[in-house]
């Protein structure tokens, strides 16, 4: 497994494990990968879909379902969900105009060794939002980058943890 | 012989091999001939495949390194390579998934930083190198006197275990991230 997938993975086991039912939602990618059956196995609900607005006649149903999710994450993700937690800062655009939620967790995952940042200041305009980084490194990383004053949002800092 | 093993894609975002290769001629240039590199994974990208190819042919070290040019799972690796130290990439000394995977298969791992930025940081962990220099040096010591630095690198990876556990604080912080509502 990834790295973020498997933070993904431990995320939903801690979930599952502390009595909340994470769904894990795939957006842009409809092929079925190794980890699904390990998600199948431990009860972990995913759905993959897409959330952008475009239209494929040529594949009705997949695009009925996106029209589903889409109005539903955008219009009652609130109430539906407790939290949303996007792991990986290149996700953020995926997620930010498509989740409309009080409680938005964006994990960043990745140092400024294994690429530039060229994400858009706007991810990080949201008072509501949270941006959580895995180790201090990162965090000095978007203060020399960005300098504090473009975070708006909150920032916290958690471990990559395993379950035991 | 020391087998050196880097589980990697050979891939554009990762191209922090040169310097391993580096350390090979440093290593030749102090009469250590017998280190050898195996790189675990599938080729990506051609460029900087050939790329390593040609860092080891300019430095002489050609005959130090093979390819499995496709990935194979830790699990699945033979008893020989397994016995042999395995590279993982690291940030400072930030540990990812993998290197833990690797740790957790009972692995050698040595560490290796790849942020230049971070180089003048030091710390008293044996498997942690944090430049080209202490890596060297580290595959010095292990040539010198394998049992007892084997000893010290096994040690410092299971106290490196530790780091994954989440205590009871730890956890309540990331119950009050998933539930913020409660």
């Amino acid at each position: 497994m990834g790295g973020a997938e498997k933070l993904v993975h431990e995320l939903a086991v801690f979930a599952r494990k502390n009595n909340i039912a994470p769904t894990v939602l795939i957006v842009d990618n409809y092929v079925k990968e190794y980890y699904d059956p390990i998600f199948k196995q431990k009860k972990i609900k995913v759905v993959r879909t897409r959330l952008s607005t475009i239209r494929n006649f040529r594949a009705p149903l997949k695009m009925l379902r996106s029209m589903y999710w889409s109005f539903r994450l955008k219009y009652f993700a609130d109430s539906l969900y407790e939290s949303v937690h996007v792991i990986g800062l290149h996700n953020i655009y995926r997620t930010k105009d498509f989740i409309n939620h009080s409680n938005r967790f964006y994990w960043h995952v990745t140092n400024a060794a294994q690429g530039a940042y060229n994400y858009p200041e706007s991810y990080f305009d949201n008072p509501n939002d949270t941006v959580v980084c895995i180790n201090q490194y990162q965090e000095n990383e978007l203060d020399n980058h960005y300098g504090s004053a473009v975070f708006k949002c909150k920032r916290a800092l958690f471990p990559l943890f395993l379950n035991d | 012989m020391i087998n050196l093993n880097v589980v990697s894609r050979i891939s554009d975002d990762k191209n922090y091999f040169p310097d391993l290769l580096e350390t090979l001629y440093l290593l030749k240039n102090n009469g250590i001939t017998d280190v050898h590199i195996l790189f675990i994974g599938t080729v990506y990208s051609p460029k900087v495949y050939q790329n390593i190819i040609d860092t080891a042919s300019r430095l002489n070290v050609s005959s130090n390194i093979a390819f499995t040019e496709r990935s194979i799972p830790m699990s699945e690796l033979s008893d020989e390579i397994k016995r042999g130290y395995f590279i993982n990439f690291t940030i400072g000394e930030f540990t990812g998934y993998s290197g833990l995977e690797s740790i957790k298969n009972g692995f050698k791992t040595i560490f290796y930083n790849i942020d230049k930025a971070l180089k003048n940081e030091r710390g008293d962990l044996i498997a942690y190198c944090h430049t080209l220099d202490e890596l060297t040096a580290l595959i010095i010591n292990i040539s010198r006197e394998p049992a007892l630095i084997n000893k010290e690198i096994t040690a410092c990876n299971q106290k490196m275990l530790d780091r994954f556990v989440l205590n009871s604080t730890m956890k309540q912080q990331l119950l009050s991230m998933m539930l913020p509502k409660h």
